[in-house]
Order: structure tokens, then C-alpha cells, then sequence
């Protein structure tokens, strides 16, 4: 089962094939628990949105579109989604800014393919995010990990709107070129 | 008078109403506009996406695979025959999700054992596993078999492993031993010239094959001192049960022509296989099996997929190769250094 890819796991799920989830949490929950550790903090709601993300593809694995998105990234927006959505009901957004900029525990070591990837990706993507500028890189995170339109994101800095808009495309632009050249990295 | 919008700006616009839209209408906004702009948004929503792989991963925990399979257990249209997940006595109980839970951390065995609970879960044989699922990746990768001793070989082999050992050992010297390597491999090529010309005498025409391997070799050797040859050194992956092993990956200026030699490498176990994989992106795209020749493996191919950024050796069963690698990795790298 591991060696299937993610849209073929996907298709398996949405025929209620158990294994194929089981195969879909071992790839994919130490990304999601990333994802809404860092929207959340460490505490037992970012485990339980990462629950709730799984058993929504459970129930709805049938409506994946690969048009739309890819599988991981289909994933991430919909823990992503779920977790600032429990941020704003809650009302922890202030709370949660503090546990993003906290330090969060590392997997140790790569031990199987599946964290070679996910080391290999990361560090990539975390050279083409520390290329940005303080200030782009401030915005996309806002924008993304704590579901901050443009307009709150101005008023929280107290920057113009277009300035932050223009922070965010500079910085998508250069985050997708860097994401390009470094495909290109060894050939 | 608002000016017109970019692609760009277009594609951000659509992204972030995706980004700052509720989970009850998440599908509706992926699903919204027309295809342009579709494809302007998916490419933002994509790059924005990135951002999660950047966080360090988060080991799931085992309570929210408990709960999760607690949640499953409740769902009738679950297909999965659970007697047959049932280890025997003695044998490793089902995990939370039903099927033999992989040891956590992910180990070696984990592989083995949760694709035995899986290919037993859906009913279906190893090859049902294999089949429409693989993504259309692989190349074809013809490669060279491992070379036999040769008597006029051994110089020429001694000094491919006197690079490999430099380069897994003293990566920091690389480009000087490397240097190196290269004056003492034209001394070497002298010598296989002389030896070709005797295989090509009267009374050496009845060694077709020994003189096929020798223009493989003279092709490697070639390739490892050209000046333009490019030079990746593999190294041991954390965690890996070959600790001791190295490679180096050479791969020709025209960036198709590679040569693999590994080193060190322990048997790979009963009906398993070493196989290499490049990296393409994300995708794994598999390069062939190999297997020891004593404590050498070489490989080599004319092929090597455009956009390669890694290489990595895995341990996997023996056979037809799956999509993606699912065992050990045990040599990796993605540094790749001009060879002088």
C-alpha cells in the first residue's frame, strides 16, 4: 500500500478501503500535525483537527479533484481550514500567534522513505522562505497560518492594504520561482 | 479607473479567497471561475501550501490513531475483512487503524509487515497492489551488470574505489581528490588500451563479451574524467542498518550518461533488492536494481530524467519494482559538484 501513490490511496479511500487510510495517516499526519501545531500550539486540539481532517477524506475522499489540487496539498488546506476555523470559534488567535512563534520539536532523523521526502522538501522549502525579506515573509505567514485577510493583516501591522498586497505577490513570485530553480538543482 | 489585473494578481486574488474562505465552503471556492482562472489560482494555492512543508514534521501521536480508529469502527461501509488482519498466535496484533500497525518510529520491517496487512486487507494479491496505482514515472534505465573480477580490470576497479572512499569519507576533499583521481585513472586508461589491443589480437577474439565490458568501462571512465562530469556523493541515511556504506553518483555533462558505484552495502536480505531512485521533485522515479558484487555494486545508464534533484539507494523486494519506494533508505544525497 505504501507504494501507491497518493491519488491512487485517495481512490481506494473513497472506496472504504481502511488499509489505504491507514496508508494516507502514515504519509501525510506528520504534515497536517505540523501544520495545526503550528495554528493551534502543542495542546490536544491540533491532534484532534488532524482526527477530524482524516475521517472528512474518509467520508469525502470521492470528491478530490486533481484539477483543483494536489493531494497534499488538498490535505493541508483542509486541516488548515479546520484549524483556523476552531481558532476563530474559540477565540484563541492570540494565543495561537504566540504558539507559532514558538520553537516547534523536529523529527529527529529521516528513518524510512516517506521522511527522506518530507526532509528533502522541507529543506527547500525552508531555503526558498529564509531568501525572502522579513516583511513578505511576515505576510504569506499571516495570510496562511492564521487565516489573516489582507485587510487584518494591514490593520495589525498598521500598513496600508497595498502595501501588503504588494508584500504578499512579491513574495509569491519569488517563493514559486525559488520553488523552480531549485527543481533544477542537480540537472 | 482601476487598472487591469495581471495573471499574477488574478491568480493571488482567487488563492487567497480559497485561503480566507471557511471549511464549509473550501470546495466551493477550489471549484469556483472559470479555467484560467482555475489554473492562475491553483498555482498560488500550491506555492502557499509550501509553507507547511517547511515546518519541521510532528510525529503523530498514538492517541489520535486510537481515536480515529475508535471513529472508523463505528462506520459499517467499512470493506475491510477483518479476519484476515488477524495476526496468528503469537504475531503482531492488529494496530488502531485495523491492519498491522507499523512500529512507530517508521523501522525497516514496518514496510514489509503493514504492506502484508494491506494487501491481505484488500483482498487482493501483491501484484492487485501494484498495478493501476503507479504513477508514470519510471524510465527506461537500461544499466550495466555488476562487473566480474577481470584480471586487467582490477587496477581500473582499484581506483573507482579509491574515489568512492574519498568522496563518503572526506567530502570536504572531494574536488582534490577527485583531481587526483582523475591523473591516476589516465594512467589507468593507458593500461586498458594496451589490454583491449591484446583482446583484439589474433588468439583474444574468443572473449566477445570481455571485450563488451571493456568499452562499458572505457565509457565509465570516460565519464569519471571528463572534465564536465558532474559528481553527487551519497551518504548514509540516519537510521540506516548500513552505516558503513558509501557511493558516488556520476552523471555526464550532458546530463544523461550516470555512473553508480555503491560500496559497503550489507546483503539486502532474502528476496530483497538494493534499487535506485532519483528524485525528480517529489517523485521518485525508479533507476534499476542492483545487487553486490562483494562489497562493490556498480550501475550505469544513458537515462536520467530531466529535473533530477536527489539520489537514493532503498532496500525493497526483490521483483517488479512499485511506483514509490516503500523500504529503508539507506544511501542518499543531493549535493552534486563539478567534478573538478
Amino acid at each position: 500500500m505504501r507504494e501507491l501513490s497518493d491519488a491512487e490511496l485517495l481512490r481506494r479511500i473513497a472506496d472504504h478501503r481502511q488499509e489505504a487510510l491507514s496508508a494516507l495517516y502514515d504519509r501525510f499526519s506528520p504534515l497536517l500535525l505540523a501544520v495545526t501545531r503550528r495554528i493551534l500550539g502543542n495542546g490536544s486540539d491540533a491532534e484532534e483537527v488532524v482526527q477530524e481532517t482524516f475521517l472528512q477524506v474518509w467520508a469525502q475522499a470521492g470528491r478530490y479533484d486533481s484539477k483543483r489540487s494536489s493531494v497534499p496539498t488538498w490535505l493541508v488546506l483542509i486541516a488548515r481550514s479546520r484549524a483556523i476555523d476552531l481558532l476563530r470559534s474559540r477565540g484563541v488567535r492570540e494565543r495561537a500567534v504566540t504558539a507559532a512563534t514558538a520553537e516547534m520539536p523536529g523529527d529527529e532523523s529521516p528513518r524510512g522513505p516517506e521522511s527522506v521526502w518530507y526532509e528533502e522538501r522541507r529543506a527547500r522549502l525552508a531555503t526558498a522562505l529564509e531568501g525572502l525579506p522579513t516583511e513578505q515573509r511576515q505576510v504569506v505567514e499571516q495570510a496562511f497560518f492564521l487565516g489573516m485577510s489582507q485587510r487584518e493583516i494591514a490593520e495589525a501591522s498598521r500598513i496600508p492594504l497595498g502595501t501588503v498586497k504588494t508584500r504578499t505577490l512579491l513574495a509569491m513570485r519569488k517563493l514559486r520561482e525559488s520553488l523552480r530553480e531549485e527543481r533544477r538543482e542537480l540537472l | 479607473m482601476s487598472e487591469a489585473k495581471s495573471p499574477d494578481e488574478i491568480g493571488l486574488d482567487a488563492a487567497l479567497e480559497v485561503l480566507e474562505s471557511p471549511l464549509a465552503e473550501l470546495e466551493a471556492r477550489l471549484a469556483a471561475g472559470d479555467d484560467a482562472t482555475a489554473a492562475l489560482r491553483r498555482q498560488h494555492v500550491e506555492a502557499f501550501a509550501q509553507l507547511a512543508w517547511a515546518l519541521p514534521a510532528a510525529p503523530a501521536s498514538a492517541a489520535g490513531r486510537e481515536r480515529l480508529l475508535a471513529a472508523l469502527q463505528g462506520d459499517e461501509t467499512v470493506r475491510v475483512a477483518r479476519p484476515v488482519l488477524l495476526a496468528g498466535p503469537g504475531g503482531p496484533a492488529p494496530g488502531p487503524l485495523g491492519v498491522l500497525d507499523p512500529p512507530a518510529p517508521p523501522a525497516p520491517a514496518a514496510g514489509s509487515r503493514l504492506g502484508a496487512a494491506a494487501r491481505a486487507g484488500a483482498g487482493a494479491s501483491g501484484a492487485g497492489a501494484a498495478g493501476g496505482g503507479r504513477r508514470p514515472t519510471a524510465p527506461v534505465v537500461p544499466f550495466a551488470a555488476p562487473q566480474r573480477s577481470y584480471g586487467w580490470a582490477l587496477p581500473l576497479a582499484a581506483v573507482f574505489a579509491l574515489a568512492t572512499i574519498g568522496v563518503g569519507l572526506h567530502d570536504w576533499r572531494l574536488s582534490r581528490q577527485l583531481g587526483e583521481t582523475r591523473l591516476q585513472l589516465a594512467a589507468v586508461r593507458h593500461e586498458s588500451e594496451q589490454l583491449a589491443a591484446k583482446l583484439q589480437s589474433p588468439g583474444g577474439d574468443a572473449v566477445p563479451a570481455m571485450a563488451a565490458k571493456m568499452r562499458d568501462m572505457q565509457s565509465q571512465l570516460a565519464l569519471v574524467t571528463s572534465s564536465g562530469s558532474l559528481v553527487c556523493a551519497l551518504r548514509p541515511s540516519p537510521g540506516t542498518p548500513a552505516r558503513g556504506a558509501a557511493g558516488v553518483l556520476y552523471v555526464a555533462d550532458d546530463h544523461q550518461h550516470w555512473y553508480l558505484r555503491a560500496q559497503n552495502l550489507p546483503p539486502p536480505g532474502e528476496g530483497r533488492a538494493y534499487r535506485l531512485w532519483f528524485l525528480v521533485g517529489d517523485a521518485p522515479v525508479h533507476a534499476g536494481a542492483f545487487t553486490m558484487e562483494g562489497s562493490e555494486a556498480v550501475m550505469s545508464s544513458p537515462t536520467m530524467p530531466k529535473g533530477t534533484s536527489a539520489a537514493l539507494i532503498t532496500i525493497e523486494p526483490a521483483g517488479e519494482p512499485g511506483a514509490r519506494p516503500s523500504g529503508p533508505v539507506v544511501l542518499y544525497g543531493r549535493d552534486i559538484k563539478p567534478l573538478v
